[in-house]
């Protein structure tokens, strides 16, 4: 560091501000844009001093409701041209010819005045060739018993997507005991009728302040999968280790294995552990063959251990590459004993995963387009099936779905079209479309809806997609899906603000997201009817709101920036709902809500759903000790105890009276 | 491109007073005289251009909605600036408890997105701050401000404001006469 910003006082302010001349402000932001969009907002009644015209405001829009006909929104898409393709790929056959590839970048490079080492070009899994399909299958390999123990309680687990494939979470309960990862500690707290036991912890063997982890049950105790960075020079490492119960009921390790990159996602079916993580691999001159860790991927019982060669599927065309290759590496874990089963490593990085019982999906980004590719894991043999391209990118695991013969996929992104000239590719807006494919990847239909919207939720019920979209107002689409070849927009429903979660609760659609209205913020509940023609009707909403403090004035004392708000709620659960406890069977529903201002706390809000009413009602606020940077994390059920989680504390409450047996910090 | 332009005093009296009584071209005068310095903040403050441009356009409804408070006008920039770092705060709470990507860096590592300062030695003196002293510095850095005006938009006093800023810089050189102490014996 230069010591110049030390010595002379207006350095730093030189540095910053020729930083600042050179600092592109999005157009959005330029002053004439804003002023059109302020004159919008005051036609819409904005500049309103008085906290209750606000809320009259937003009461009106909240209550508008826009069914909008059929023709007019679907925006039928022409025929794309099908981009399926079964998924030929080329296996390296040998280590030599990866190094040979490796020298090949490395040679085409100096022929580049701007070596630019993170420009990255991903491959495409279409373009390699599969040449002689290894297919390592273990034929013989046991099928691993790894189901959680069961204790005969009636246990919450953590929403999942699909029935019968399990997910991961950072906290899991068998019933007599809890599992928690934080920080690199595993922590075991038994648990007796709401009362805790003595805990155990134990500190992973490779522990770093940062890092990703995750938790699975199985039937003689716990595995954690888990990145971490041991070797800086490495690209990350994902660890899986198994700990089971020793005579003493104390966890010990069992088994152990890893594989390089940083963790994208896992699921479990049928016991085995499907573990998805991204590597890179860049390339210079001094590389060489004798070093492996330089261009090939480590997966096995330690870092030293490689993907075999004709595991690894690179493209037949290096061309196209710049300096290095990403991987996404696949791999079968038996959940008990963390041993791996079967690998394979894929040209391209990873983004979401979806995971039926039949096929895992991949979706990883490709410049605008994202490649969706099909995997198949039967008997724990990972073997990619078709892939195929599409514009924009899904949102989140929720944006996927299978039925019995397609799938189906809700993207969001900026579209590249063809100027009027018909040659030049200009960046369009902001677009939305809902794909349908058949299980070989080939594209049946495609529907686009709200241009220029942000999607944010999806969710698949029955035979209709829900898609929730935000710019100004929350548009709920509806979009029947039981003909693929033709998909159909049934319903649009536009409320303020939006939802980041969707969830089926009975014969409804139950939405969490935020409430943004005309100076109107908050967090927000709501619950659609739906029937069998798609028809929405939103049944109850309940929002936990906020607004500007009137009393808040800037010539005043009261500086503090909780109280520019007015009691303002925020929810980890908008960007991690398994922070929720939704329970539709038992009519309960879970929130956390930090609670910032002038009466700041933290709590779970148990809520039902009245089917008399079809109301949401507020059945019991448990706090927690005041601390303002408590994150809540879980609410778990055990019989007929609750167990409520934050970072730092866990306490236990009555099922019937909600008040609270026993508290402990963690 | 060139920093915004201000206003002459008397003229910016006159444009806050009818922006308070909600003339929107006059508030558009105000704001572009400071637009470019709240993207900036914003832009060193959080993850991403759309989380910035988010933050500016929030901040600015927002100050549009209860420019009637205002009763100083002189406080106007410094007002805008408070609500922008009440927006900011807000944003990264919600980085806070998302179960994020940076939980997937090594220490020290930023998130993909996160700004970059065009010189590197800008960018390694920040790298050494906190994220609450990387706002404060670059505030000051951006000129104009008084101690109490920055008192006022981080919510602190004016002598914490000023003892906060000497540990940033006593912070500043510990770590570069470390660093020179490294290359010393290197």
């Amino acid at each position: 560091m230069r010591n110049e910003f030390l010595e002379n006082e207006n350095a730093l302010q030189e540095a910053v501000n020729a930083e600042l001349d050179a600092v592109i402000v999005p157009e959005s932001l330029s002053p004439e844009q804003m002023v059109n969009r302020l004159k919008a907002e005051k036609r819409k009644g904005i500049h309103l001093s008085k906290k209750a015209e606000f809320r009259a405001i937003a009461a009106l829009c909240a209550s508008l409701i826009l069914v909008v006909s059929i023709s007019a929104a679907v925006n039928r898409e022409r025929q794309m041209p099908l981009s399926a393709s079964a998924c030929y790929m080329d296996n390296a056959g040998s280590y030599h010819t990866l190094y040979q590839q490796a020298r090949y970048l490395v040679a085409q490079n100096k022929k580049t005045r701007n070596f630019d080492l993170f420009s990255r070009k991903k491959y495409a899994i279409e373009d390699a060739v599969f040449l002689n399909g290894k297919n390592s299958a273990i034929s013989e390999m046991p099928t691993a018993d790894a189901a959680p123990r069961d204790t005969g309680r009636d246990v919450s687990d953590t929403i999942t997507q699909v029935d019968g494939i399990t997910e991961a979470d950072v906290v899991k309960c068998d019933g007599d005991a809890i599992y928690y990862l934080k920080n690199g500690v595993l922590t075991y707290l038994p648990i007796t009728d709401g009362k805790f036991g003595a805990e155990q912890t134990i500190s992973l063997p490779t522990r770093t302040t940062n890092y990703k982890g995750d938790l699975y049950l199985t039937e003689q105790g716990v595995t954690v999968v888990y990145s971490s960075y041991a070797n800086a020079e490495l690209n990350g490492m994902v660890s899986v280790i198994s700990y089971t119960h020793d005579e003493n009921g104390k966890l010990v390790q069992s088994g152990t294995s890893c594989q390089e990159g940083y963790l994208v996602d896992t699921r479990v079916a049928d016991g085995m552990l499907y573990l998805v993580s991204s590597t890179s691999k860049y390339f210079d001159r001094s590389i060489k063959e004798s070093d492996l860790h330089s261009y090939v991927p480590s997966c096995g019982a330690s870092f030293d251990e490689f993907v075999e060669a004709e595991d690894i599927l690179i493209p037949e065309h290096w061309d196209n590459c710049t300096n290095g290759i990403s991987y996404t590496l696949v791999s079968a874990v038996d959940l008990q004993t963390a041993e791996i089963r079967d690998n394979k490593a894929l040209a391209g990085s990873s983004g979401t995963i979806y995971m039926t019982k039949n096929a895992m999906y991949l979706s990883s980004y490709d410049g605008d387009k994202t490649r969706i590719s099909r995997i198949s894991y039967e008997n724990g043999t990972i073997t990619p099936v078709a892939t195929t391209l599409i514009d924009g990118s899904p949102i989140n695991q929720y944006a996927m779905h299978e039925t019995e013969d397609a799938f189906f996929v809700a993207a969001s992104g900026y579209v590249t079209l063809s100027a009027d000239d018909g040659r030049t590719a200009v960046r369009g807006g902001l677009q939305n479309f809902l794909y349908s494919f058949d299980l070989s990847m080939k594209q049946l239909d495609r529907v686009s809806f709200a241009e220029g919207e942000q999607l944010k939720a999806v969710n698949y019920v029955d035979n209709f997609a829900y898609v929730v979209t935000f710019y100004q107002t929350d548009p709920l689409f509806c979009i029947d899906f039981t003909n693929p070849q033709s998909l159909k927009i049934c319903d649009e429903f536009k409320v303020s603000g939006y939802s980041t979660f969707l969830y089926p609760w009975k014969e409804h659609l139950f939405s969490f997201g935020v409430e943004s209205d005309n100076g109107m913020n908050g967090i927000k509940l709501m619950m659609y009817d739906t029937n069998e023609n798609g028809d929405l009707t939103m049944l109850d909403d309940h929002i936990w709101a906020y607004g500007m403090n009137d009393n808040w004035w800037w010539e005043s004392d009261d500086w503090h920036d909780d109280h520019f708000y007015e009691n303002f709620y925020e929810s980890p659960a908008i960007t991690d709902y398994k922070s929720l406890y939704i329970h539709p069977e038992k009519n309960l529903l879970a929130v956390p809500l930090n609670v910032y201002g002038s009466n700041a706390a933290n709590y779970y809000v148990f809520m039902r759903f009245n089917e008399q009413t079809k109301q949401f009602e507020e059945i019991q606020r448990v706090p927690f000790p005041s601390d303002p940077n408590m994150c809540l994390m879980r609410c778990l059920s055990v019989d007929n105890v609750f167990y409520l989680i934050a970072d730092n504390y866990i306490q236990s409450v009555d099922g019937n009276s909600f008040e609270v047996i026993e508290g402990k910090t963690i | 491109m060139a920093k915004s332009q201000p206003l002459p005093p008397e003229k910016f009296a006159e444009t806050v007073k009818a922006a308070r009584d909600g003339d929107a071209d006059a508030f558009g005068l105000l704001y572009s005289t400071i637009y470019r310095e709240l993207y900036y903040i914003a832009r060193t403050s959080l993850r991403s251009e759309a989380d910035a441009a988010d933050a500016v356009s929030d901040a600015v409804l927002d100050a549009f909605r209860s420019i009637g408070k205002l009763r100083d006008e002189a406080a106007f920039r410094a007002w805008m600036f408070k609500i922008l770092t009440a927006k900011i705060k807000q944003k990264q709470r919600e980085y806070a408890n998302a179960p994020a990507e940076l939980d997937e860096l090594p220490e020290g590592a930023l998130p993909s997105g996160a700004f970059s300062y065009l010189s590197p030695e800008l960018n390694e003196a920040m790298g050494l701050l906190t994220r609450d002293e990387r706002l404060l510095l670059t505030m000051q850095a951006l000129g104009g401000y008084q101690t109490r005006e920055l008192a006022k938009i981080f919510g602190s006093t004016d002598s914490a404001v000023r003892s906060k800023l000497t540990r940033i810089r006593s912070k500043l050189r510990a770590a570069l006469e470390e660093e020179t102490g490294r290359e010393q014996y290197a």
